[in-house]
């Protein structure tokens, strides 16, 4: 398969502000609890009026977003975007079933369209102003992967640079007995098909394998969102060296990634 | 790009079960809306509702999998005889090999309302039996029915709300570029529940009368439920009905409300244009996402006009089958392959007198000509476009 660039990356999740917070954690020179408070931001970028409609998940969506393009939002100012999401917005989703088993079924008009699981791709495109085209899947545990391949079918179909978000964000108490989350996380990739700091290939195998990592508070991480299912590849990003590592995809496959590092020096 | 041929489809709607209840249907003029049964839904509305889903029973070790919304699926899948043909897929690619990209807007969200309504105030428990994973979790569709077909590929759900089963098109494309798998089954599935009846009503865009796409008395969609799925693999003969281009654009405009001059929609159907290096001119019908509220059809047809200049013949088929949602795609997307097969374009039902503000020509009467290509419009929730365009293989 042809090699794929990543351009940016972005991280949000416990104690967890953004991808150097990420680097430092997974390289050992910080630590990493998951009991850490996720900081979520204000929706920049949307009218004051609509910025109050963006529930939290959204808004931490954004926030990853942004991060992802940090360091290179001028460099590509339009890309596509693939949102990868196991369960969508149950915060949103506990609310329009709470109000639907009340007499009369008062739905709020907000909540029913913040309740698409397009809805954070939604705000970012207007936010961004970006009116390429977008999509948003949900694979459950495997979510991660599933946007990472749909990425890298954009890109490979020249489709030009493709934004990738996975995020899962902690369920509300009605549901968390039903959907068990260790915390919220969102990650954030730029592919492009150009040479870059990181290239990845990605080779599909009929196996389930998977890479692990040795710290348990980041292992316990890994296997307690869909999106920090992603680990294992962001601490060999963060590292800056070559190397293969799998993520498990579906029951009974996995995905090998491929990772050269070009950094200077 | 390769092009890509529809070797297999099945479709189950409130117009019947099977791709030939459908061409019946659309060819003699009888659309499958009928007024909500008041005690079940408490809204005045028309619904499409698909007959005898309550019947569809999963086999013994996906019971987990059981909602309205998998049965649904599951029938479409036992009709059409199209689990043979992916079962001879099966055979040619191996069961690794066969991706599954369903599209669904609300998956089994049913079984989570059924929940809520038994949920313990006291406690804010909800009972210990509800399967959330395997009912309303998104995923629910594409794992039941990669399952169900004994498949062991790639497989997702896009969830693009009533954009989502015209995206598996393009999604399907490039994972068979890519090598991600050599053949896809792609579909949309979406099943009648409170969430989405309660929900376009809030915004008050559900129809109190029979929904008349493009009509001056048009007052909102009724809402429809429907299974569809197509086995794409690559082309090689003539004789096949392609997939020839896709467009996917984003309005970045508002959550709810389309962009009132259409730009974006009609990017999306240029970009498909030029996917399947055709001109305007070469489009001989316009399937229209035609949902019947005042914004969308006003919207559609200021983006028609920017890349059609009213010279292609259009109309909407929701007064046929409802707004199915999130299967909207798959729905459209089969009838677009039954309007080339048959050299027919189908009439705008129930839309008697059209808007005057609508300056594209839709068709009051079904129409009969000679159809080679396609275009079908599918738009939603959050600014989402695709356009897509089917025709026969070149």
């Amino acid at each position: 398969m042809t090699r794929l660039g990543i351009a940016g990356i972005g991280v949000i999740g416990p104690g967890l502000d953004g991808w150097r917070d990420a680097a430092a954690a997974l390289t050992g020179c910080a630590g990493f609890s998951a009991a850490a408070e996720v900081r979520t931001a204000v929706a920049a970028g949307l009218p004051p009026n609509e910025r109050r409609r963006v529930p939290a998940l959204t808004r931490m969506v954004l926030r990853c977003c942004e991060d992802t393009l940090s360091e290179c939002s001028a460099e590509y100012p339009a890309t596509c975007s693939v949102f990868a999401s196991s369960c969508g917005d149950l915060v949103v989703a506990d609310q329009i079933l709470r109000a639907l088993a009340l007499p009369g079924k008062p739905v709020s008009p907000t909540l029913f369209h913040n309740s698409v699981h397009n809805s954070p791709a939604g705000y970012w495109s207007k936010a961004r102003g970006d009116r390429s085209g977008s999509i948003s899947v949900s694979a459950h545990d495997s979510s991660f992967v599933a946007g990472l391949l749909n990425a890298a079918g954009l890109v490979l179909c020249d489709a030009g640079p493709t934004l990738l978000l996975a995020y899962d964000a902690l369920p509300p108490p009605a549901l968390a007995p039903f959907r068990t989350l260790l915390a919220s996380f969102a990650v954030g990739l730029l592919l492009v098909d150009a040479p870059t700091r990181w290239s990845i290939s990605i080779e599909l195998r009929d196996k389930a394998l998977c890479t692990t990592l040795d710290d348990p508070s980041l292992e316990a991480m890994r296997a307690g969102n869909p999106a920090a299912r992603s680990l294992p590849l962001l601490k060999q990003l963060a590292t800056d060296r070559a190397g293969t590592i799998i993520l498990p995809y579906l029951s009974d496959m996995s995905a090998v990634i491929d990772i050269e590092s070009h950094a200077a020096g | 790009m390769r092009t890509l041929k529809l070797s297999a489809s099945t479709l189950c709607s409130c117009l019947g079960r099977g791709i030939a209840a459908h061409r019946d249907a659309l060819m003699n003029e009888r659309g499958g809306l009928e007024r909500a049964d008041l005690g079940e839904t408490e809204l005045d509305t028309w619904i499409g509702r698909v007959a005898d889903v309550e019947a569809v029973l999963p086999p013994d070790d996906l019971r987990e999998y059981d909602c309205r919304n998998n049965r649904l699926a599951q029938m479409a899948i036992e009709t059409d005889g199209f689990q043979d043909a992916v079962g001879g897929a099966i055979e040619r690619y191996g069961p690794g090999r066969i991706g599954v990209f369903l599209g669904t807007s609300t998956s089994g969200i049913r079984e989570g309302e059924i929940a809520y309504e038994s949920r313990d105030p006291k406690r804010d428990t909800l009972p210990e039996d509800f399967r959330y994973n395997t009912t309303q979790q998104m995923f629910s569709v594409g794992d039941f029915t990669r399952r169900l077909l004994g498949l062991r590929g790639v497989a997702e759900v896009t969830s693009t709300a009533c954009s989502s089963s015209a995206k598996v098109f393009a999604v399907a494309q490039r994972f068979m570029n890519a090598g991600f798998c050599d053949a896809a089954i792609v579909g949309g599935v979406d099943s009648l529940c409170h969430t989405t009846l309660f929900g376009f009503n809030s915004l008050q865009l559900v129809s109190r009368q029979v929904c008349r796409p493009a009509d001056r008395d048009r007052d909102g969609l009724s809402i429809g439920e429907a299974a569809g799925f197509a086995l794409l693999e690559w082309q090689e003969a003539d004789a096949d009905v392609c997939l020839l281009g896709c467009g996917e654009t984003s309005d970045a405009w508002h959550m709810s409300t389309p962009r009132p001059d259409g730009a974006s929609a009609a990017w999306a159907m240029d970009a498909a244009l030029t996917a399947a290096g055709l001109e305007p001119s070469q489009i001989d019908y316009v399937n229209l996402h035609g949902t019947g509220t005042r914004a969308n059809d006003l919207a559609e047809d200021a983006a028609l006009l920017d890349v059609f200049d009213g010279a292609v013949l259009c109309s909407s088929t929701k007064g046929f089958t409802g707004h199915a949602l999130g299967a909207a795609g798959i729905v459209e997307a089969l009838f677009s392959c039954i309007a080339i097969e048959e050299d027919i374009a189908f009439r705008s039902l129930n839309t008697t007198n059209v808007d005057e503000r609508i300056r594209s020509p839709i068709l009051l009467e079904t129409a009969r000509l000679p159809i080679g290509n396609v275009m079908t419009n599918s738009f939603g929730f959050g600014g989402t476009n695709t356009s897509l365009i089917f025709g026969w293989a070149r």
